[in-house]
């Protein structure tokens, strides 16, 4: 298969990367992770690979410099040529030369322990004498705009920086192309703009190729000349990213999120266009003109009355001005007042760095404020015993499918309990409840590592519950994680919160939080900036954008329109701009 | 500042500037004279010396109490052993009254012991202290390529730069299962033994998978980046492959003293005994 549209001209640049018939399975494993890939990638393209999580991504960029099948092993067909070379033929250590790879965790791909010796590791593993290899690692680190921090111990970067360095690193290689695996999935919304900005200026001034798989749909709408979509290691569609990213239906069908506005114009299309949907709009820039037949639509939707129940119990979960200050001197929070009523479903958001993780453990006693009181069901927090604290708050770590200890399901569930030493009859009973409100019961005997990642998350909350928490904090629980993965988290903070829990979720995807939270707090630089209805913080413009956050499309497209900003329209998701048209009839055609 | 966090002070300064092998022999001066010496004095100026190194290398006062801490249980130990039970022991420190029954005129601790017990604290805290005044105040860097120059394996060599990374990652990764537990309810500190021991236990297999996996990706990272443990490879910055004449100096004068040390403690006595 070959690009169906994007490059038109006669003169067509030469392949750089050829797939001819590829199919790959993992040692031991029964299905194809890749099955019958036939591609060519061209020099000077920005290919995005979206699919959901499993699909393939990762195996295809691992193809591309050998890794697999040389490092893994496994059963590999077909032909993978990168400018001539056979991946198979040629060793791993020859095309890292011509390949450089960026991966999803900075953690584990950085290497060295000073910036500059990261970038030149590469380079000395390929004996580029040490004259050139001075100014490629300046050049790079001039390029990713990290010159200056040459002597820097990379953990000491932030995460943006520290995915500039890895593409630092690649880039010194003077590469024919670099290949990215989820580069951005672990970086908040500031850091990922950094790299999409990056990447986008690399391929456009010096005309590297670029092959990155995320799921990061807008920013990739915004910057790829192309995009593959994979699903169950195959191609399912290759073309421009108007004609991929824009066919909702068929992104949706394969779990791969569309861009919000690209689902805002078919949400509204189905209502106004029954039948065939046109493509949608991909980016914000596109969308007036495509937005246009409908303006009439819009203009005559009435407004509705805002009717919102204000929050009525006891707050269960208080700072009041709480400051932190580091040993190393470093203000995280700075006069932090919070107030979180019993049975409320409240989202924190905020770019890293900004205090929402120190604030949070502040809740859960692993800190204490330099200054300030801080309550839990009305109870200094400094009073309660360890075994009272996970009584009222239960803590969902962003990699808690990780953190499991035991043999069986059940096991896991009763294991703090047990420890505890609780009679036989509560713990059962604890079991017995978790296991249900988590849709555990039928796999209570398996084996934790025998679970799906999704059963594992859940098991994890499972043992959370089990003490009987009726506070819940999930922190970064959508980070790395692919869009039916993301909202089957959403789904069961939604589900515990009908059932009484206070909810308490830590997010970068104000996207995801329509129909969820009804209550958006925005800290930055230590301090809660915005705290309000979630219509009302993701509608208030120039101060969300001043806490580095910006709001889903959909929003910045409705708040662009004459009369959908103000109260009681405010449409928050695709689906919440469509009800506010009127259907036409099939009739009506 | 996080546990991890202290391993990974790199400090500048002109101990830092020092190559290598220089550090590396006063290193091993260090963790042998200290045996070779009984006196305390002598012991003491020594952990004084390193002391005084680690702070002019601008290492915290906070990681050198945190590996005295680390320590501190055992140093005791050991001083309260060496002080009651001390074969060197002549002068007790005070002696149980005789009218006491059973234990009456038993001599509870000795000078001689209390000072030989001080003498092997510094046994221990020299060697420790003066590791990490070297490896702290050495880019991993210079160390890989210091260790290759002593024509030790490449790929051994490397060991202590991967190690140096690898390290602060397994810390992390184990404060994040201790939270995970504790937040779960579960109150280490008012377990009993077997209790504790469960529960650790536990721990060890998240922390093993979580490990491997991340063994594995750095793994995939170093071949990525064309490493293949070949030890022909250039350098960013290849340093002096000759010491310096003051480098050659220090080293010649640390070996004399190391040699002149030996040979004053076994001709001589000089440093046998405990004062």
């Amino acid at each position: 298969m070959t690009a169906e549209d994007g490059q038109t001209s006669d003169e067509r640049p030469e392949p750089l990367v050829t797939f001819e018939r590829v199919g790959y399975a993992y040692p031991g494993a029964s299905r194809r992770a890749l099955d019958g890939l036939d591609m060519t990638i061209f020099r000077g393209e920005f290919v995005g690979i979206v699919g959901a999580t499993g699909v393939g991504k990762s195996t295809l960029c691992l193809t591309l410099n050998g890794i697999v099948p040389q490092f893994f092993g496994g059963s590999f067909f077909g032909t993978v040529r990168i400018t001539g070379h056979d991946t198979l033929e040629t060793a791993t250590s020859r095309l890292a030369a011509t390949v450089g790879m960026v991966f999803e965790d900075p953690e584990t791909q950085i290497t060295a322990t000073t910036v500059e010796g990261e970038v030149a590791f590469a380079l000395e593993n390929l004996k580029v004498p040490t004259e050139l290899m001075q100014v490629r690692v300046a050049e790079a680190l001039r390029a990713v705009g990290l010159a200056g921090l040459e002597r820097k111990h990379p953990a000491r970067l932030s995460g943006g920086q520290k995915q500039r360095l890895a593409i630092a690193s690649a880039l010194a290689l003077a590469p024919d192309c670099i290949v990215l695996d989820e580069p951005t999935s672990q970086l908040d919304p500031v850091g990922t703009a950094e790299v999409f900005a990056l990447l986008s200026r690399l391929n456009r001034e010096r005309g590297i190729t670029i092959i990155v798989a995320s799921h990061a749909s807008e920013e990739l709408a915004a910057v790829a000349s192309r995009i593959l979509l994979l699903s169950g290691g195959r191609i399912i569609r290759d073309g421009a990213p108007g004609a991929v990213l824009g066919d909702v239906a068929l992104l949706k069908t394969h779990d791969v999120r569309p861009p919000d506005i690209a689902q805002a114009y078919a949400a509204v299309a189905a209502r106004l266009m029954p039948g065939t949907p046109p493509l949608a709009p991909i980016t914000l820039g596109d969308a007036s003109e495509a937005f246009a037949p409908f303006a009439e639509a819009f203009a005559a939707a009435a407004p509705e009355p805002a009717s919102r129940p204000s929050p009525t119990g006891a707050p269960v979960l208080e700072a009041i001005g709480v400051s932190h200050v580091y040993p190393d001197g470093t203000a995280a929070l700075r006069g932090v007042d919070l107030s979180i009523r019993r049975g409320e479903f409240v989202a924190l958001a905020g770019r890293n760095g900004c205090g929402k993780s120190t604030l949070i453990r502040h809740f859960l006693h692993l800190l204490s404020p330099t200054t300030g009181t801080v309550r839990v069901d009305g109870i200094d927090v400094a009073g309660l015993k360890i075994s009272d604290l996970a009584r009222r708050i239960g803590y969902v770590a962003q990699n808690a499918h990780q953190l499991l200890f035991c043999d069986s399901v059940r096991e896991e569930v009763a294991f703090a309990l047990t420890l505890m030493k609780r009679p036989k009859g509560e713990i059962d009973a604890a079991v017995q409840f978790a296991l249900g409100a988590m849709r555990l019961s039928d796999l209570a005997d398996r084996h934790p590592a025998s679970l799906s990642r999704g059963d594992r998350l859940r098991l994890a909350i499972a043992a959370t519950l089990a003490p009987g928490p009726d506070m819940l904090i999930f922190d970064e629980p959508t980070t790395g994680q692919d869009w039916a993965g993301a909202l089957a988290i959403l789904d069961i903070c939604r589900s515990l919160n009908a059932i009484g829990k206070t909810v308490l979720l830590v997010t970068h995807h104000l996207y995801l939080l329509a129909g969820y939270a009804d209550r958006l707090v925005v800290m930055a630089q230590g301090r809660v900036v915005l705290d309000g209805p979630l219509d009302e913080v993701l509608y208030s413009g120039p101060a969300l954008a001043a806490a580095s956050l910006a709001p889903p499309q959909t929003v910045s497209f409705a708040a662009s329109l004459d009369g959908l900003a103000t109260p009681g329209r405010r449409p928050l998701s695709p689906s919440a701009l469509a009800a506010l048209v009127e259907p036409v009839g099939e009739g009506a055609r | 500042m996080t546990a991890a966090d202290s391993l990974l002070q790199l400090s500048a300064g002109r101990f830092a500037a020092i190559d290598f092998r220089v550090k590396l022999v006063f290193l091993l001066l260090a963790s042998t004279l200290i045996f070779v010496w009984n006196s305390l004095i002598a012991q003491g100026l020594l952990l004084a010396v390193t002391i005084a190194l680690m702070l002019a290398a601008a290492t915290p006062l906070a990681t050198i109490w945190r590996l005295i801490r680390l320590t501190l249980p055992a140093l005791i130990l050991i001083v309260v052993i060496q002080g009651l039970w001390s074969p060197f022991g002549v002068h007790p420190v005070f002696t149980l009254p005789d009218s006491l029954p059973l234990l009456g005129g038993a001599h509870v601790f000795t000078v001689e012991g209390l000072l030989f017990g001080l003498a092997v604290c510094c046994r221990i805290l020299v060697p420790l202290l003066a590791f990490q005044l070297v490896f702290m105040t050495t880019e991993t860097n210079d160390i890989v390529l210091g260790l290759t120059r002593l024509r030790v394996p490449y790929r051994v060599a490397l060991l202590f730069s991967t190690t140096f990374r690898f390290v602060p990652l397994l810390l992390e990764e184990f404060q994040a299962i201790k939270d995970a537990q504790r937040l779960r309810g579960i109150d280490l500190d008012s377990f009993g033994m077997v209790r504790k021991l469960v529960a650790m236990g536990r721990m060890l297999v998240p922390l093993i998978t979580g490990s491997l996996a991340k063994a594995q990706a750095m793994e995939i990272a170093l071949q990525s980046r064309a490493f293949t443990g070949s030890p022909d490879r250039t350098q960013l910055h290849p340093g002096r492959e000759k010491l310096t004449g003051m480098e050659r100096a220090m080293i010649l004068i640390a070996l004399l003293f190391w040699a002149a040390a030996i040979v004053a403690r076994i001709g001589f006595g000089m440093g046998g005994s405990v004062l």
